[in-house]
């Protein structure tokens, strides 16, 4: 038995596999096409640019939802003993194959109904860290400060920890520290810090998004953490640099000495 | 028409306080009546007016005017305190956005809290909305006065008034297709890029089209004019006599726009002009990273001119530079 007589058996014929072909090519043209409008629209409009581009995963389920719709709304009526062999196909495909990508499906739709993040936020995920750039039927995909574009199964969302550093707005707080020795001048260099941070080209500060510097006394040095939020959340490691680089030429031509610590940057919401 | 007026546009536009503070004129003569104490300041956008308010503090005060330029500091004002009242123009010099930039406005404010005598101050409310947000400037003064935009109307008769001959009003020609302004917009696909022209609707057009004729395209002209300049009376002032011939259309009043988005390093130049008016050049050479072409840019565009060493906002592109550094979100 051909597969061509199976698929007659099931009621598929010639002219029903190219209606299927077109809805398919329409539905990725389309989920192309309204991507990547979305997107052009949310980067002429700051504020919303997160908002907006939440709507792209949106968008693509309804498409791919519609064409799924298209598709199997035909194939759908079928008599009790079709049914029932596709049933146990689905269902044997489901338990051997297709058990990842049907979690990462349900995974995909708790994404979109909970959200724990969206297209454009800064998150991490168990070990992964960056800017989601889409959250596909399966997968999320995050793009690392190194530009690697990780995938992250949807279904990963059950298990791991989902830690969202800015939680759909374009601010976000960037955390920049500094280390000073033990017997350099703190308040002076808690002052270069603060004026670093609110004089830089990348800051937002308002009521809602103020900056803080913060002393910590450790052994043989000590820390000086100065937090304020970025306009754009791309901009986090730009102003952690800007903030970082200005700061230390102050302490070099002012004889604040640093300890040969690291410098590192982290970032919480 | 333009020579008669010329004594007149050197002298400024002649509005009254009340207009230019609006509901905060009230506020302005309790300072002036000396019941409310303590330091007062005057914000205003560039160009707005703030001069007309500060005349009057000096008028009614009897006291020591200071108008402070690029590069002053405090001993400037130290100097001229000799136990008079004094009104101080331009405080948005007293501070630079640089690490130690803020040393000069804390001994000012410092000065402030402790002089025994009554201080008006002048401030571009784009510098005071910085220093608010930063140095929590808005706390150390107990009064403050904003300068209000003006109404179509009033506009229309302070312009006006400029002018000994008055131009010939002339509807729009619906044919002419001016219901649309075009903007230009960067659409980029990986390496590729193209500049598209994207109409949009405009207001006073599409109600002037509505009004069965009946609209004065005088009104339409002010009306567009007010929404351009945000009711600043020195822009509108500004964009007017770069437009105006002895017939004006309502489709004549436009803003100089940037051709596209300015990247961080130019809108972050600007929004430093546009918050101090004038700038030292050399003072912004260690702010803005390649700064001539920054300022090539900006002068290109028609956003600031360069003479003589200092960087100076055009009174026209003030719409035009706020709208731009206000997409970035720069502070």
């Amino acid at each position: 038995m051909t597969t061509l007589q199976v698929l007659g058996d099931l009621g598929i014929d010639q002219e029903m596999l190219v209606g299927i072909a077109v809805v398919l090519v329409a539905a990725s043209l389309a989920s192309r096409v309204v991507g990547y409008v979305l997107i052009a629209v949310a980067e002429r409009s700051p504020r919303q640019r997160i908002s907006i581009k939440m709507l792209v995963p949106i968008a693509r389920f309804l498409i791919y939802g519609t064409a799924a719709f298209l598709i199997l709304g035909p194939l759908l009526r079928l008599t009790a003993s079709q049914l029932l062999a596709v049933s146990g196909l689905l269902g044997a495909a489901l338990g051997f194959g297709l058990k990842d990508l049907f979690a990462g499906m349900i995974g995909g739709l708790v994404l979109i109904t909970e959200r724990p993040y969206q297209v454009g936020d800064k998150v991490t995920i168990d070990d992964d860290y960056g800017e989601v750039i889409d959250i596909g039927l399966r997968a999320t995909t995050l793009l690392t400060p190194d530009d690697s574009a990780v995938r992250i199964p949807n279904a990963t969302l059950f298990t791991a920890n989902v830690s969202n550093a800015n939680d759909g707005r374009p601010e976000m707080m960037v955390v920049v520290e500094l280390a000073v020795t033990a017997g350099a001048d703190v308040g002076r260099a808690s002052t270069i810090v603060e004026e670093a941070m609110v004089t830089s080209k990348y800051v937002y500060v308002d009521d809602d998004h103020p900056f803080a510097v913060l002393v910590e006394d450790e052994s043989y040095y000590r820390t000086i953490r100065g937090k304020a939020y970025v306009a754009d959340l791309r901009d986090e490691f730009a102003f952690a640099s800007d903030v970082t680089e200005r700061s230390m030429a102050a302490f070099a031509s002012e004889g604040i000495d640093m300890p040969e610590a690291p410098v590192h940057v982290s970032e919480q919401h | 028409m333009m020579d008669s007026a010329a004594g007149k546009r050197r002298q400024g536009p002649d509005v009254d306080v009340a207009t230019l503070l609006g509901g905060d004129y009230e506020a302005f003569e309790t300072v002036l009546s000396g019941e409310e104490s303590g330091p007062v300041a005057v914000v205003g956008g560039p160009f707005s007016g703030r001069e007309s308010v500060l005349d009057r503090a000096v008028r009614e005060l009897d006291a020591t005017r200071i108008s402070l330029d690029p590069g002053d500091g405090v001993d400037r004002i130290r100097a001229k305190i000799t136990g008079s009242p004094v009104v101080i123009e331009g405080c948005q010099h007293l501070y630079e956005r640089r690490i130690g930039g803020f040393e000069e406005l804390s001994a000012f404010l410092d000065d402030m809290a402790s002089v025994g005598v009554r201080v008006v101050t002048g401030w571009n409310r784009y510098a005071w909305a910085y220093l608010a947000a930063v140095q929590a400037l808005d706390r150390a003064f107990p009064v403050t006065v904003e300068i209000q935009p003006l109404s179509a109307e009033r506009l229309a008769e302070l312009v006006l008034n400029r002018y000994d001959e008055m131009p010939t009003f002339v509807a729009d020609d619906p044919e002419r297709g001016d219901l649309t302004v075009t903007t230009r917009h960067e659409l980029g696909w990986r390496d590729w890029s193209v500049s598209v022209p994207v109409p949009k609707l405009d207001p006073v057009a599409v109600r002037a089209l509505f009004s069965d004729g009946k609209t004065d395209p005088k009104d339409v002209t002010f009306g567009r004019l007010a929404a351009v300049s945000n009711g600043n009376l020195g822009v509108a002032t500004a964009i007017w006599e770069s437009r105006h011939r002895s017939e004006v259309r309502p489709s004549d009043v436009a803003v100089p726009a940037s051709d596209g988005d300015l990247d961080r390093e130019t809108a972050f130049c600007l929004r430093i002009v546009l918050a101090k008016e004038r700038v030292d050049r050399a003072r912004l050479t260690d702010i803005v990273d390649g700064l001539d072409r920054v300022l090539g840019r900006l002068s290109r565009d028609g956003l600031v001119t360069v003479e003589d060493g200092i960087v100076e906002l055009v009174p026209a592109a003030v719409p035009a530079a706020a709208a731009t550094t206000e997409r970035g979100r720069i502070l």
